[in-house]
């Protein structure tokens, strides 16, 4: 590349990029750090003791956060059974890309701190380890999404852990709801994870009385495993940050790995990963979807998004 | 508020300026110069060019109209006098130019101006963290060590993402079809 040409354009930069990017003796860069409420975070003591990490390598896994471009689009064709498929497709509104090594250690992870006082217990008073964890009634089979159950005072919360092999291909999309409208987003780091706390409105699809509501997302990526835990709810974000702060985590010995013919997610989740990237509706046809397995939880399945 | 003394041709401009952006500025000229003299001699033609553009010039923004002005005026002074070569120490532009492949043909205006638009839309899809951190190494000419610093990620890990970076950049130009 001619030197003089790449000096050239690079002088060129957007100035937004470069206000964003300015080092840190300018005091109006958009980035901010929120300030530290807690002292040692348990999730980074809990990860050194737990998991036997000594120390934090470099990352292996990278993510990237954007914005969907307008009319861009991410679907996927997917199989409920030989001979039958089906394709969905999402605006691409706010959008994860991660890069990486094809495998991640499974982990389950705990809340250590919930603002009310429920016991997380097994039957045999054991600690409960979870994949997921929701305040919310799913029982969909009585038609309640989205109903309180009575334990959690109201506090509307869900926890669950994804992990950057699976998106390989394409992307973890904030698209659980629509449409997602991101307001404001703050990147900062804590001690192993980067975190990206997400202010949003959403439409609930399933409920007509639910739009226009306020939403908050924590994503926590932990670039040396490729870790993914993703705390949301309706809660204040400073109660959302409190319980991510507190979460422990643990390794089950188990490997996630990435396998272009596979596709495994609970279908009711912020997050549809594995998809195939489409830049705008018309450029490319259904037929470049990738044709994928989709592994619906046991269970009844949940209602169609109507989009 | 600033720009408003340089119109008035207050002395105080230029001390305004030093002392909202001066700490900016620095880091970008001792980016690209890494000896004092040669950063100290820059830093001060940058403020004499900016009291004789401005007026008749009236920037949108300040920080990158300062930040543009010093750092063609270090690239200049780099390439004038070989010193960051001499010293065995490669310039962060043109760490970013070898690793996009591509003939050392004449320069030209359309090459210039289509390269800083997909320079821009490359931007624009990379995630804010991975943003910052391409522009702190190649434009404000930030050292690894610096750049990885201020994110609170390791020089090692800072290094990693820059090459996936730079190769994000290749593969996009590659696609655009801008000829490398």
């Amino acid at each position: 590349m001619n030197r003089n040409v790449l000096i050239r354009a690079l002088n060129e930069v957007d100035e937004e990029y470069l206000l964003q990017a300015a080092p840190e003796e300018f005091p109006a860069g958009r980035s901010k750090a929120l300030p530290r409420r807690w002292a040692m975070p348990p999730l980074a003591a809990c990860l050194v003791l737990a998991l036997g990490i000594s120390a934090m390598a470099a990352g292996l896994f990278t993510m990237g956060l954007r914005q969907g471009e307008p009319g861009e689009k991410m679907g996927i064709e997917f199989t409920l059974r030989p001979g039958v498929t089906d394709t969905v497709e999402w605006d691409a509104k706010l959008v994860m890309d991660f890069d990486g090594p094809e495998e991640c250690p499974e982990v389950l992870f705990r809340p250590a701190w919930l603002p009310y006082d429920t016991r997380l217990l097994n039957d045999d008073g054991s600690d409960k380890w979870f994949r997921y964890f929701s305040t919310e009634n799913t029982d969909l089979s009585e038609g309640r999404l989205d109903a309180q159950s009575d334990d959690y005072q109201g506090v509307t919360c869900q926890i669950g852990v994804k992990y950057a092999c699976q998106y390989k291909d394409g992307a973890l999309l904030l698209s659980y709801s629509d449409p997602v409208k991101v307001s404001e987003a703050v990147w900062e780091e804590w001690p192993g994870w980067e975190i990206h706390e997400i202010h949003a409105h959403r439409d609930n699809p399933w409920r007509e009385d639910h739009r226009g509501e306020e939403y908050f997302y924590i994503i926590m990526f932990q670039p040396e495993d490729g870790i993914i835990l993703i705390v949301r709810g309706q809660s204040d974000m400073e109660t959302l940050e409190h319980i991510a702060r507190e979460l422990q985590i643990q390794k089950t010995g188990e490997t996630v790995r990435y396998s272009p013919d596979s596709f495994t997610t609970q279908f009711i989740d912020v997050g549809i990963g594995k998809q195939q990237r489409r830049e705008h509706p018309s450029k490319e046809a259904p037929a470049a979807f990738q044709t994928i397995w989709l592994t619906v939880p046991a269970g009844p399945r949940p209602p169609r998004p109507p989009w | 508020m600033i720009l408003d003394l340089f119109y008035e041709r207050s002395e105080q401009a230029v001390d305004a300026l030093k002392e909202k952006y001066g700490g900016v500025l620095r880091s970008v000229i001792v980016g690209i110069l890494p000896d004092k003299r040669d950063a100290e001699e820059c830093i001060s033609d940058v403020y004499f060019a900016v009291w004789n553009t401005v007026p008749p010039q009236r920037p949108k923004a300040l920080l990158p109209f300062l930040c543009r002005i010093g750092r063609n005026a270090a690239l200049d002074k780099a390439r004038s006098n070989f010193a960051a070569k001499r010293n065995g120490r490669l310039l962060a532009i043109d760490e970013l130019a070898e690793a996009i492949p591509g003939g050392d043909s004449p320069e030209s205006e359309t090459d210039a101006r289509e390269l800083a638009r997909l320079i821009n839309l490359f931007l624009s899809r990379c995630g804010e963290r991975d943003r910052i951190l391409f522009l702190r190494r190649y434009w404000y000419g930030q050292s690894v060590e610096t750049a990885a610093r201020s994110l609170g990620i390791s020089a090692n890990a800072a290094c990693v993402r820059l090459h996936r970076l730079r190769e994000k950049l290749r593969k996009t130009l590659k696609k655009e079809g801008y000829s490398l």
